[in-house]
């Protein structure tokens, strides 16, 4: 009888001991989901900042110079984006640069509309995959 | 061996195995955070490095050009540098090694270790140029 009790309690405290380490496991399982939740996206968000900031600059010198020509711009766009897939637009006519074989995802575009010494308006959209 | 010893057995190898797991995800958790926010510094530099990029281009006491009947206005992207108008104080605080205009050097820090560089589209003498700023 003495033999019965004593296995009881090695077998009670190997559970417990077994309870206590899987509620271990289920805290820290939720630990780590708070952590992952609020996942870090500075350095994606930086990248298109920047490339923001570029189209933004090709549209203004593209004012400032009055560019009204669609090749003068591609050269623009190729010296200051020369591995970047994206697209140029003046009025109706369209060209895309560096696109062959990109995938074309999370797109980012801007436009702009001035009168050029013709006094006529002329309509650039840029855009960035 | 006896039945008393089997038990005794099988509780400490399960007690050693949920244990190591348990520190085994204790331990990712903390380095998971540790490059987590080393990540979020190098973004918060990034972002500075690109601040600074911006005000190069658009503010007038920097590189952005002040036409003389309009002070206040500045032409963004437009630029008349004037490089003892530079604020190399700060330029050099914010660890600036080599601004760029094309071809032609602006400012030049003699740290020769160059680790990021950013780029915008600006116009100088009436063309198209690109402005490299590039970060020790």
């Amino acid at each position: 009888m003495e033999h019965l009790r004593f296995l009881k309690s090695r077998f009670a405290r190997g559970q417990i001991f077994t309870i206590d380490a899987l509620l271990a496991l289920v805290f820290c399982s939720i630990f780590i989901l708070v952590f992952s939740l609020a996942e870090n996206k500075n350095l994606e968000t930086n990248l298109n900042l920047l490339k923001m900031q570029k189209i933004n600059d090709l549209l203004i010198t593209s004012q400032m110079l009055r560019i009204d020509n669609i090749n003068v711009l591609e050269q623009n766009y190729l010296t200051l984006l020369p591995n970047t897939c994206g697209y140029i637009k003046i009025n109706n006519a369209r060209k895309e640069i560096n696109c062959a074989n990109s995938k074309k995802t999370n797109l980012l575009s801007n436009s702009i509309k001035y009168i050029n010494n013709s006094k006529h308006i002329v309509y650039i959209e840029i855009g960035v995959y | 061996m006896n039945m008393k010893g089997q038990i005794a057995v099988i509780d400490v190898l399960l007690f050693s195995l949920l244990a190591v797991l348990v520190m085994f995800v204790i331990l990712n958790t903390v380095l998971e955070n540790v490059s987590k926010k080393k990540s979020e510094a190098q973004g918060i530099k990034e972002l500075e490095q690109l601040l600074l990029a911006e005000r190069l281009v658009s503010d007038c006491n920097y590189l952005a050009y002040t036409p003389e009947n309009r002070k206040g206005l500045c032409y963004k992207n437009v630029l008349k540098d004037e490089i003892s108008k530079l604020p190399i104080t700060e330029l050099r605080d914010s660890n600036v090694c080599l601004l760029k205009v094309g071809g032609r050097v602006i400012y030049e820090n003699k740290i020769s270790v160059t680790r990021t560089s950013v780029t915008r589209g600006v116009v100088d003498n009436g063309t198209f140029k690109v402005l490299e700023i590039s970060f020790c």
